[in-house]
């Protein structure tokens, strides 16, 4: 439960999103679909 | 009596101040890499193009998210900082190859590899990579490389992004203070703090 409420505290979701954003503006490869 | 006790860097410490001890360890300005996000998302929009703002709004999103990985990676200690400062060198291998081509060239032969050979990297959601030539400065820090599993093709800046975002991933977890042994530290300093505060007695 407590690993649970850690993994979605809101900080921590917030970091992870903001981390994925980063991911997409600083260059994420190029995707050409399957 | 009114006792004050010191913590261990000798200031004061209120609640406040232990709340911002627990901050440190998340990233800082999460609504700037969003909104850089958004940018590079946006780019490819058809009226941006017919008005010739993709490479502007590509810019500019660029310049926003270094602007955050400099925020986290000045502004966090530890593992944290260490992940941004990977993050940074990718982003930067990453507009060291894109600044003097004006986008990111995509090697042909790695989409031929990947079965998109046919592929036109400079419309549409592509519009900001460039097709790889003769006279691509910088060839190797270019998208070359082929991921055949995911339909995709990298750079070299691409993978040390990643790393450094995955060790900032790791550093959040590791030092997040309401988990195990490696946080513990944390969550200690962070009651010493709320202890070092001013009590009437």
């Amino acid at each position: 439960m407590r690993l649970v409420r850690t993994l979605f505290s809101r900080r921590v979701l917030v970091s992870c999103g903001a981390l994925g954003a980063a991911w997409v503006a600083a260059g994420a490869p190029v995707y050409f679909g399957m | 009596m009114i006792q004050t006790r010191l913590h261990p860097l000798g200031a004061v410490a209120s609640h406040g101040e232990a709340d911002a001890v627990v901050a440190r360890v998340f990233v800082r300005l999460p609504w700037l890499a969003a909104l850089a996000a958004v940018l590079q998302l946006i780019a490819g929009l058809p009226w941006l193009q017919a008005k010739g703002l993709t490479s502007s709004v590509v810019l500019l999103s660029h310049v926003l998210v270094a602007m955050w990985f400099l925020a986290n990676a000045l502004r966090r200690h530890g593992w944290l900082r260490f992940a941004f400062a990977v993050a940074l060198t990718g982003w930067v291998l990453n507009l060291a190859v894109m600044l003097p081509n004006g986008g990111m060239p995509v090697s042909a032969a790695a989409r031929a590899q990947i079965g998109a050979a046919d592929a036109d990297v400079t419309s549409g959601q592509l519009s900001k990579h460039v097709a790889l030539t003769d006279d691509t400065v910088l060839p190797a820090l270019a998208d070359v490389h082929p991921l055949r599993s995911l339909g995709m093709v990298y750079s070299a800046g691409d993978v040390i992004l990643a790393l450094g975002l995955v060790f900032a991933v790791g550093a959040i977890g590791l030092e997040h203070p309401a988990s195990g042994t490696p946080r513990r530290s944390l969550r200690t300093r962070r009651r010493q703090l709320q202890l070092a505060g001013t009590h009437v007695q």
